[in-house]
């Protein structure tokens, strides 16, 4: 048996930094206050083109400075609230080493004359067995507390990146230029911060906060400041409503996902982190509207049953009032377990840490869960399921994204973001699929989320959709009927149809028809989709469609009958199958090497 | 925003130009503190991914107020310019 070891961490460090970081802040806030008594001296008697500038940019720094203090105690409390948890997880993985220690000594002493025991010796394996599963469980419990103050963390990061990157410096300097004449600038004679550094500087400052946010001392009044700007109007494109969300200040951004989360967490444009900032607030929001529904329902239980006659025989029934409050009951509850499901998921930090990339409480459930940073990594890919999707089997969508991101790995990709793409009411039985109905009312859903990826991303990138069984009808509606799915690559796996008969059908990034160099296409043999391929138009697989065709394990498994094998249709995600690799090394961006 | 008479007060502009070149010089010390305590927490968290997240805090904060000082500085030297061409020009 292998001794218990304490969780790796030092509480005092951990402590101390938080200590610090607090610290940090409060210095920060004084700063800040020392900064606006310096401007309320310099407005005081001074007007004209450069106070305009002054008095703008004097508030942008404020503001940040506030932001930045913020955050800084922010993080503080994060750290704090970790330490307890490390503290709690220390204390209880030690007294299950005591434990241990005491049962090995009471095995080899507790006998006659100090001699071993016996029974204590049997007992011993399974003893330290259950006290090491305890510890690894208390590690574990960590981790997970590791994760979100991590996830609590970035969000921070996030909320201090845009302010000095939203503009180009020639952008900056244009602006300023024009808005507010400033010429003779002399530099600084402290230093070597040039004119041009200075006015991009200042112009970025300037655009932090609202002019009617300014009062006549040069303070920020933080109200009007935080005040909310109208949401975009519907129908905006991901580039709009990107262009909306870079052109608000900092505070107001950090307000409207404050307040406006449950919409924010769903627009595409908005970037990934922010919506995983908005998700995350929305969930136990909902939990607890819909907690209240359920007591309120519990509350108005019919009786259950009631006299029925058979003849002259009376007999008891179940009501049919009971019935439909019960289906009801079981409705909510399964809403409920829902978005447990989804904390759960959203947990784990392996293979990478999980984004909230989109939920709403409607339909089937919908909800979009990335591994991985989609606008940081060089490789993204969208899995959009088929048949039968509802947001409770998150879960194995999200697994199978995991899969994907180590086999991408595998695949050589340097950095990668795989999403399990629940965001569309999927067909739940073969009447429904037969149909392109469904396909039709997700595909504008798809495409807009892949422009939305495009245009929130750092950089150029590598974009892939990964669609299985009636995922592909969705794909390839959403890459055809007037519509361009903003991706490199496609992989149509098990399809019974994309809508369209020819690769070149397909629109993707800038336009582009789709052909074999950039559709892919998967179908096993004994797969019974075979049976429906052409239902939804034309099958990828299909020689004259024009597509790359990538293998799949042929194996019949044991549930073969009738010459086909209903497992086949959800095994191309199996360890070490040709599928997965194959899929790995497509949003690596290797396609073409796949066989 | 153009067109409006340049004026005010020297003197006064240039004491807040004083005050803010102070501010700068004390904001500028913050990244320090900063990446200290991130440090910190990414030695004693004992936690890859915590970790992480403090190094990127680090690097996004510590950038973030080094900006706040040069905008600082930016703003000190406006009024001190200012001040100096509303001396010459006699206080308009």
């Amino acid at each position: 048996m292998s001794p218990i070891d304490p969780p790796k961490g030092d509480l005092a460090v951990i402590k101390a930094a938080a200590a610090l970081l607090g610290t940090v802040g409060g210095h920060l806030r004084t700063d800040e206050k020392n900064t606006r008594t310096a401007i309320a001296q310099g407005v005081r008697d001074w007007h004209g083109e450069r106070f305009q500038a002054f008095i703008t940019a004097g508030a942008g720094v404020q503001s940040q400075l506030h932001t930045a203090a913020a955050g800084c105690n922010d993080a503080s409390d994060v750290l704090a609230a970790y330490a307890t948890a490390f503290n709690t997880a220390t204390t209880n993985v030690a007294s299950y080493a005591r434990q241990a220690s005491a049962a090995r000594t009471a095995a080899k002493t507790a006998g006659p004359a100090g001699k071993p025991d016996p029974d204590l010796t049997q007992q011993l394996p399974g003893k330290l067995t259950t006290l090491e599963g305890e510890a690894e469980a208390a590690k574990t419990t960590l981790a997970k507390a590791a994760g979100t103050a991590a996830a609590a963390i970035d969000a921070l990061s996030a909320k201090v990146a845009p302010v000095s990157s939203k503009l180009t410096p020639g952008q900056i300097r244009q602006q300023v230029n024009s808005e507010f004449h400033l010429t003779g600038l002399k530099g600084n004679p402290n230093g070597t911060l040039t004119n041009g550094q200075a006015l991009a500087l200042l112009g970025a400052a300037a655009q932090t906060v609202p002019l009617d946010a300014i009062n006549t001392d040069g303070s920020v009044d933080y109200t009007k400041a935080n005040a909310l700007p109208p949401l975009p109007p519907k129908n905006q494109s991901p580039r709009q409503i990107n262009d909306w969300w870079n052109n608000l200040s900092p505070m107001q951004q950090n307000a409207l996902l404050n307040s406006k989360y449950a919409q924010l967490g769903n627009l595409d444009g908005i970037p990934v982190l922010d919506r995983d900032f908005a998700n995350r607030k929305n969930l136990p929001v909902v939990k607890t509207r819909l907690t209240g529904q359920m007591t309120t329902l519990n509350g108005q239980e019919p009786t259950k049953y009631q006299t029925a006659y058979q003849g002259y025989r009376e007999y008891q029934m179940i009501s049919p009032g009971w019935t439909e409050w019960h289906n009801k009951v079981m409705a909510l509850q399964g809403r409920i377990d829902n978005i447990d499901k989804v904390n759960t998921t959203l947990k784990s930090n392996t293979p990478a840490p999980h984004y909230l990339v989109g939920y709403q409480d409607v339909g089937n459930g919908r909800v979009i869960i990335s591994t991985g940073n989609p606008d940081t990594a060089q490789n993204v890919s969208t899995y959009v399921p088929g048949m039968g999707t509802k947001l409770s089997g998150i879960k194995g969508g999200v697994g199978r994204a995991d899969a994907m991101y180590n086999s991408a790995r595998l695949a050589g990709s340097p950095s990668t973001a795989t999403i399990a793409w629940y965001g569309y009411d999927a067909p739940q039985g073969l009447g429904d699929a037969k149909s392109e109905d469904d396909a039709k009312k997700a595909a504008p859903m798809l495409d807009n989320f892949e422009s939305g990826l495009r245009v929130t991303h750092d950089g150029t990138f590598h974009n892939t959709v990964v669609a299985h069984s009636y995922g592909t009808t969705v794909t390839g509606y959403a890459a055809s009927h007037g519509h361009t799915l903003d991706v490199d690559d496609i992989a149509f796996v098990a399809s019974p149809g994309v809508t369209v008969d020819k690769a070149s059908d397909l629109r993707l990034h800038g336009g582009k028809h789709g052909s074999s160099d950039n559709v892919y296409a998967s179908t096993a043999e004994y797969d019974p989709i075979r049976l429906a391929e052409g239902i939804n138009g034309g099958a990828p697989v299909h020689s004259d469609f024009g597509s790359h065709d990538f293998k799949s394990n042929p194996d019949r498994g044991h549930l073969y009958f009738l010459g086909w094998n209903a497992s086949a249709h959800s095994a191309y995600w199996d360890p070490n199958s040709p599928s997965l690799k194959s899929m790995g090394m497509i949003i690596a961006g290797s396609g073409g090497e796949t066989k | 925003m153009g067109g409006t008479k340049v004026g005010g007060n020297p003197t006064t502009i240039a004491a807040a130009a004083s005050q803010l070149h102070k501010a700068k010089t004390s904001v500028e010390t913050r990244p320090a503190g900063i990446t200290s305590s991130t440090r910190q927490g990414e030695t004693g968290a004992g936690d890859a991914v915590l970790s992480a997240a403090l190094a990127r805090f680090n690097a996004a904060y510590g950038q973030f107020v080094s900006d706040v000082g040069i905008e600082l500085n930016a703003l000190a030297t406006l009024a001190d310019s200012s001040a100096a061409d509303l001396n010459k020009a006699g206080g308009e």
